[in-house]
């Protein structure tokens, strides 16, 4: 961006506007805005049992599309981080993700795991082995699967990840089978009262049920023509990927091989005669991915009724994320991940009944996948390089 | 004996033109058609059964190779042209009573024309920002097959998942039912298709898409419209992709959504990509192998089965992700040493043989 340029009052000054905020106080702006979420989505529980219908159910729209929204930003993040040092768009992030939730089912089914003695709290111990495995998993992936790929046309690079794909989900049957493993399966113990023990963490001013179907916690609000659920557990969501995120900030800015990944996405020759290993850092890029890609994987199935082979389709719901942000930036993956998820929610709120009430032919239609695409669309043909995403510049 | 060819030297303008000028190419052919010509004759209907889904695969292939290995624009809404094709035939003869063959050449000018729509991103995108918003063809035409109720097929007022359509007959044959009848129809339109596909690559149109697959600003400084032919080149593609979808739904006369997934997206790219980016030829090999590896896994596995190697009750069980993962293997595997595909390694067997005693 040229000094001289101007800065308007259009949606497009808007956005160039807030591209040079998030370069120039990158880590800042995601702490302010994370905290922000993080503390909202807490507080909301509060401040919205007395409410109204309507303003109730649209503060929970919010609060799920945010929750939503974190976990797509938590992949996208993933799937931004190797396009970014390797031009790679990895379609096999889906089931890395279903591998990290399938390795939290071992630990906490079959290992048993805990942590201070809380058997929900076996989570924390089980998501850093997925992370560590998948950590592992991302390294001998690049390094079996795409380093020979090197230089070869996209449309190579994007099969490649495809028949990964495919070569994991085939494994991931093998071993576990197609039925959904849940881990939630201990506390059911509790079922008839339904009642079940939430830790102290959550305000019990209420009744707290556990959803028996997908073994979420929520809270009935008393005083709404409707009951209003609030999920609980979809606070931690927020809190894990607030924390991973950081994490990866701090990494980025400050250790010696985040910069050097810095330094390789902007050029990799320059950083080459660096005396930067590029291939160390394709490795590395590779399993950071894979391991965001795993704790995400564990959270869909931790609040999504068990580890089961459909959590590939979220991986799938990240691509409208990343081409909205843009491939390249993670700002954008993060912002665009929060707007997808509430554009998601919203359509399921607002969009949905009234297709149902208006068109007979749709009485069972869900919009919730279709809406992103559509408004991806359109977005795509004002910003093709979507929302914070950097223009190339092609010369022959 | 073989080693005295070093070049094919034209004389006349009419050798120039020929498709295929050595007497090699003419045998082989010849060769080709005469297994085509004896298949239905010795086979049993399970393998011609087979035949005819390579058939269709490979007319979706080469709409898709046009598209992707010609033109350079990577499409993963080959699922929904497919279901475009296959769904407007199924309509058009359902509900307007449209003979069928009519149907099946309407369907795929329709497709042509979503085609061209989904292809107007193609003006700003590139590359994998390409690939994304043709997932979003893919998605936008699937949750249309899902939920709009008319084309989900109402049999006797209630919805079913599937639509059902009409009989196709010809001369008398139910081309539903008798798979050698569909088998020759089948064979006759390939015929066509590759004719039409091979001669658009000694066009302008055909030699355009070629340039901007290979730098899309230095065809345009030579005059191409890229625009232009970008869309002509989704419209092309997905013709060809909507008359493998509309024989899909002619041959099967039950359709439902579940036939028109990413997965078959991916099937049709693998496809290309086994076979050879940007070759006719590699599109048929590619439809083979990608039709042919499931069932030949399944046969594999009934053999081992009925010799007590294996459980039978496993085996079904385990079948779908055994097939599943040979599909990703064999992906990577061509990727990793052959990225060219089954039509280089083809090519390399024939160059052995072409200097065979010295090859070296």
């Amino acid at each position: 961006m040229t000094g001289t340029e101007k800065k308007s009052l259009s949606l497009q000054g808007l956005l160039d506007h807030l591209q040079t905020y998030f370069a120039a106080k990158t880590w800042q702006w995601y702490l302010t805005l994370f905290g922000i979420l993080a503390v909202g989505a807490y507080l909301l529980n509060w401040f919205v049992p007395q409410a109204q219908d309507n303003p109730a159910s649209f503060v929970r729209y919010t609060y799920n599309g945010i929750a939503e929204g974190a976990i797509l930003a938590l992949v996208s993040v993933g799937l931004v981080l190797i396009y970014k040092a390797t031009d790679v768009i990895n379609f096999a992030h889906g089931e890395f993700m279903m591998l990290g939730a399938y390795i939290a089912y071992e630990m906490l089914v079959e290992f048993k795991v805990s942590f201070l003695g809380i058997d929900r709290l076996g989570l924390v111990p089980a998501l850093i082995a997925a992370a560590v495995i998948m950590g592992l998993l991302g390294i001998l992936v690049e390094r079996l699967v795409l380093r020979p790929l090197v230089g070869e046309p996209v449309i190579s690079v994007i099969m490649v990840t495809i028949g990964l794909s495919s070569i994991i989900h085939a494994g991931v049957g093998l071993q576990w089978g197609t039925d959904a493993k849940t881990w939630q399966v201990r506390d059911t113990a509790l079922a008839d009262g339904v009642l079940a023990q939430v830790p102290e963490l959550f305000p019990q001013d209420s009744e707290i049920r556990r959803d028996l179907e997908t073994g979420a916690y929520e809270r009935e609000i008393e005083g709404s023509r409707r009951p209003v659920r609030f999920q609980y557990d979809k606070v931690y969501i927020v809190l894990i990927v607030s924390v991973v995120i950081l994490a990866l900030i701090f990494f980025f800015k400050y250790s010696k091989q985040g910069i050097a990944m810095r330094a390789t996405a902007d050029d990799q020759q320059a950083s080459l005669s660096m005396g930067i290993s590029v291939k160390r850092i394709f490795a590395i890029t590779w399993s950071i991915a894979a391991m965001t890609a795993g704790i995400a994987g564990l959270i869909v199935a931790d609040t999504g009724g068990g580890a089961k082979t459909d959590i590939p389709g979220v991986g799938l719901r990240a691509f409208p994320v990343i081409i909205l942000g843009g491939l390249d930036s993670i700002a954008g993956a993060i912002v665009g991940g929060l707007m997808i998820g509430l554009l998601e929610q919203y359509a399921v709120g607002y969009i949905d009944p009234l297709l149902q009430e208006n068109f007979a032919s749709l009485a069972s239609a869900s919009t919730k996948n279709v809406v992103p695409y559509l408004v991806l669309i359109v977005i795509l043909m004002f910003k093709p390089y979507g929302l914070f995403g950097q223009k190339r510049i092609e010369r022959v | 004996m073989t080693a005295t060819q070093c070049g094919v030297f034209h004389e006349s303008y009419g050798s120039d033109l020929q498709l295929r000028p050595t007497t090699m190419q003419r045998i082989r052919i010849v060769l080709v058609l005469a297994v085509v010509v004896i298949l239905p004759l010795v086979a049993n209907n399970y393998l011609i059964r087979i035949s005819n889904s390579i058939i269709i695969a490979a007319i979706g292939a080469i709409g898709l190779n046009i598209l992707v290995g010609y033109t350079g624009q990577i499409s993963l809404g080959q699922g929904a042209f497919l279901a475009v094709g296959a769904y407007s035939s199924a309509l058009l003869t359902t509900y307007y009573d449209i003979p069928w063959p009519i149907a099946v050449v309407l369907a795929s000018f329709i497709t042509a024309g979503i085609g061209m729509m989904f292809g107007i991103p193609s003006l700003r995108l590139k590359g994998l920002y390409l690939a994304v918003a043709t997932l979003a063809a893919q998605q936008i035409v699937q949750w249309v097959l899902n939920n709009w109720d008319p084309i989900d097929g109402l049999q006797d007022g209630r919805a079913t998942n599937a639509l059902r359509i009409p009989d196709p007959k010809i001369f008398g044959y139910q081309l539903n039912q008798d798979e050698k009848a569909f088998y020759v129809f089948g064979v006759l339109i390939l015929i066509a298709v590759v004719i039409v596909t091979v001669n658009l690559f000694r066009t302008h149109v055909g030699r355009a898409f070629i340039a901007i697959r290979d730098q899309d600003i230095a065809a345009e400084v030579m005059g191409v419209n890229i625009f232009r032919y970008k869309l002509l080149a989704f419209a092309t593609s997905s013709f060809f992709v909507g008359l493998a979808g509309a024989l899909l739904a002619q041959h099967s006369t039950a359709i439902s959504w579940e036939r028109f997934t990413i997965e078959i997206s991916i099937q049709y790219l693998a496809m290309i990509i086994i076979g050879g980016l940007g070759t006719i030829s590699g599109s048929i090999y590619g439809a083979i192998f990608i039709t042919v590896l499931p069932e030949l896994l399944r046969e594999m596995g009934d053999f081992l089965t009925k010799s007590e190697v294996l459980n039978a009750d496993d085996f079904r069980l385990y079948l779908p992700f055994i097939q599943r993962g040979a599909f990703g293997v064999a992906i990577v595997i061509t990727l990793i040493l052959e990225p060219e595909g089954i039509v280089k390694m083809w090519r390399d067997i024939k160059n052995y043989f072409r200097l065979w005693p010295f090859s070296y």
